[in-house]
């Protein structure tokens, strides 16, 4: 395996943006067509993560569930980067994870259980709103510790390139992780063993309620993602088209060249950080971040296209209300976790 | 299996286990030199197996864990235990926490090994284990024999959870190690009964626990010596059984006195055996103060076998005759 950094060739080890670009071009064209079928499930995905976020808003307010850190605003990233993964590709989260696990298969029932503390719940009720996993839809883990999960990420590609698979790993993380010193630690090990993951940093320009200005020395990302010897992209991240046609490019250099690959999605988070914690934007800001809403935006889009017709739109949105609602109904079912199931899970093996 | 070191039987074990394992591997800082002198059938072996990482603990932690979530079985190597503060996020927010929180969906199997370096400075050689007991998840062992450090590896790379695996470079070269081995195989999470004595308990464990036996050559007395051999879990069951019978308990550890294990087994001796006690615990361990660089006091602050002697001989003589019930 090429991935031990043996001597060789230094050009061996490097595939330059400019190579990249000129795959591209020998290629032609890379996005496949859209099909009406295949918008309306990007659609629908989005709407479905929208629905349940605010749903599950409205529990914690009512007390029956876990407050959560929305992400109204980034539904195209997860809708679009995830409609283009098969089952056996994996994913890596963070502390906004509700999109990236909707949109890559998750059950909303158990995770809609897992907000209300059920042991029907993603992780039986001891995950909570961020910490999720599900194998069977390859969504490895969301870590709420900002940056964790570039480093796990990097550790599944990794296993990935070892084991030869031919499916790859998408790290979700935002502009805050890009400060942390995990960040840079994997980027240099994403790099050195060449591992097949697709990193896509959701740029909101806020960490907390803290402006990229002062925080950041670059508001954007790829000026400190443009050093790695991978290639690095900007791209609008309420755009699902753009979205999906970015991470179409990325997935085939990833199989092809067998290099990571970043990605920096701009995104405006419309909801707060966190939904208990004082949003403490300005008004200006956050009239700026609805109106770049992605639902709005592709809506418009597919109405101007007539893809979708009102009467369609409001048989969508009923039915992912249904679904939404029922998952609330399944939650309330749930059996609860009890104290004695906090022992169960420390140790896997015997002695302890 | 009696294997000459500490060291060489740790390797061994490795080496054995990648022969059988093949998802085991080695990842580490500079970790392709070092195999290749420590241990240079490994790599011959197993030269896709053996990763050098960057300077980089907290993402090599974190990457070893993603790989182990895949399936994979990683030894971390992270050179010597100072640099694991490093990872401490990587270890205890994620290693040790990744099966609890996914209710049991995932398995962190990977082993982490450091060393322990003899204390050079403020910053070199600092002990630390205590720090890692603190945590639920994690198991964290000290083998201090070279049959011991052979089983805790091969166990390890065979279990199901997150291993931290200690070797105290201050023994880990020792060949005479005769007076330690055991021919019983006590399981993973038992402490052991190195000498057996009617007077006094002595408990330590690494470096220490050598030390003491050192230090018993020259105390009269019945002693009983026991080898903790594992932190996490602790096996307070063998050390209450020997308190029970001797009446005296004397803690001696490596690590910075101050919270560590001697204080977690005095409250537990404490607990269990409270009316069997004729005479205070007593703890020794490193003071709580900081290791100097200068030549003149290198070692001075770990207990020598000087000072556990006359903690020794003070325990023995402290206390009235036990009230026989």
């Amino acid at each position: 395996m090429t991935w031990v950094h043996a001597p060789g060739p230094k050009s061996d080890l490097r595939v330059s943006q400019v190579a990249h670009r000129e795959a591209l071009k020998r290629l032609g064209p890379l996005h496949s067509p859209l099909s009406k079928v295949d918008l309306l499930y990007l659609y629908r995905t989005m709407l479905r993560i929208r629905a349940f976020e605010e749903r599950a808003w409205k529990a914690a307010r009512d007390k029956e569930g876990l407050p959560i850190h929305p992400s109204t605003g980034h539904e195209a990233v997860a809708a679009g980067v995830c409609s283009l993964l098969t089952r056996r590709d994996r994913v890596v989260s963070n502390h906004r994870p509700f999109g990236h696990f909707i949109a890559k298969g998750g059950s909303i029932e158990a995770l809609m259980a897992e907000l209300f503390g059920k042991k029907e719940g993603v992780c039986k009720g001891l995950g909570g709103e961020m910490v999720l996993s599900d194998s069977s839809i390859g969504y490895i883990i969301s870590s709420m510790i900002v940056g964790a999960c570039i480093t796990i990420a990097t550790g599944v590609g990794l296993a990935l390139k070892m084991s030869d698979s031919k499916a790859l790993a998408v790290c979700f993380f935002g502009d805050a992780a890009s400060t942390n010193g995990a960040y840079h630690e994997t980027l240099t090990m994403a790099s050195l063993y060449k591992v097949p993951v697709l990193f896509v940093c959701e740029n909101n320009s806020y960490s907390t309620n803290s402006p990229s200005i002062e925080y950041m020395p670059t508001e954007m990302i790829i000026d400190r993602a443009s050093g790695y010897e991978f290639p690095a992209v900007v791209v609008d991240g309420t755009d699902v088209i753009a979205v999906r046609e970015a991470t179409e490019r990325a997935i085939w250099h990833i199989r092809n060249h067998g290099t990571p690959y970043f990605i920096e999605m701009l995104v405006s988070r419309i909801g707060p950080h966190k939904q208990i914690l004082v949003d403490s934007r300005t008004s200006d800001r956050i009239r700026y971040a609805r109106m770049r809403d992605p639902l709005i935006r592709f809506r418009s889009s597919l109405m101007a296209e007539e893809v979708l017709n009102q009467g369609e739109d409001s048989s969508i949105r009923k039915d992912v209300e249904r679904e939404v609602e029922a998952a609330v109904t399944y939650a309330r079912k749930g059996t609860p976790v009890l104290p004695s199931d906090l022992s169960k899970y420390i140790y896997a093996g015997r002695s302890g | 299996m009696v294997e000459a070191t500490v060291r060489t039987a740790t390797l061994r074990a490795i080496y054995e286990s990648m022969q059988e394992d093949p998802s085991i591997f080695i990842i580490g800082e500079g970790s392709r030199v070092k195999y290749s002198f420590d241990y240079p059938e490994i790599l011959r072996r197993f030269p896709d197996r053996v990763i050098t990482a960057p300077v980089a603990e907290g993402g090599i932690v974190g990457v070893a864990l993603g790989a182990a979530l895949e399936g994979r079985r990683p030894i971390v190597d992270l050179t010597f235990n100072d640099l694991s503060l490093r990872a401490m996020d990587e270890i205890v927010n994620h290693v040790a926490k990744v099966h609890f929180m996914t209710g049991g969906k995932l398995r962190a199997r990977m082993v982490i090994k450091a060393d322990f370096n003899r204390p050079e400075n403020a910053q070199s050689g600092n002990r630390l284990e205590s720090l890692f007991l603190h945590t639920p998840g994690l198991k964290v062992a000290i083998p201090s024999t070279p049959s011991d450090a052979h089983y805790f590896m091969r166990f390890a790379l065979r279990g199901d959870d997150p291993f931290l695996l200690y070797e105290d470079r201050i023994i880990a070269m020792n060949e005479d190690e005769g007076q330690l081995e055991s021919t019983t195989d006590l399981p993973f999470g038992r402490a052991r009964v190195v000498r057996r004595g009617e007077e006094l308990t002595v408990v330590s464990y690494g470096c220490t626990l050598h030390f003491s036996l050192e230090a018993l050559r020259d105390v009269g007395g019945s002693v009983e010596v026991i080898d903790l051999r594992t932190l996490n879990p602790l096996d307070i069951d063998t050390v209450s059984k020997s308190v029970s019978k001797t009446g005296r308990l004397l803690m001696v550890e490596p690590d910075h006195i101050r919270l560590g294990v001697g204080a977690e087994v005095a409250a537990l001796v404490g607990e269990s055996c409270f009316g069997s006690l004729t005479a205070p615990i007593q703890r020794i361990g490193t003071e709580n103060l900081l290791f100097p660089a200068a030549v003149s006091l290198q070692g001075y602050l770990l207990p020598s076998v000087a000072k556990i002697k006359e903690a020794m001989l003070r325990t023995l003589k402290s206390g009235g005759r036990r009230s026989k019930r």
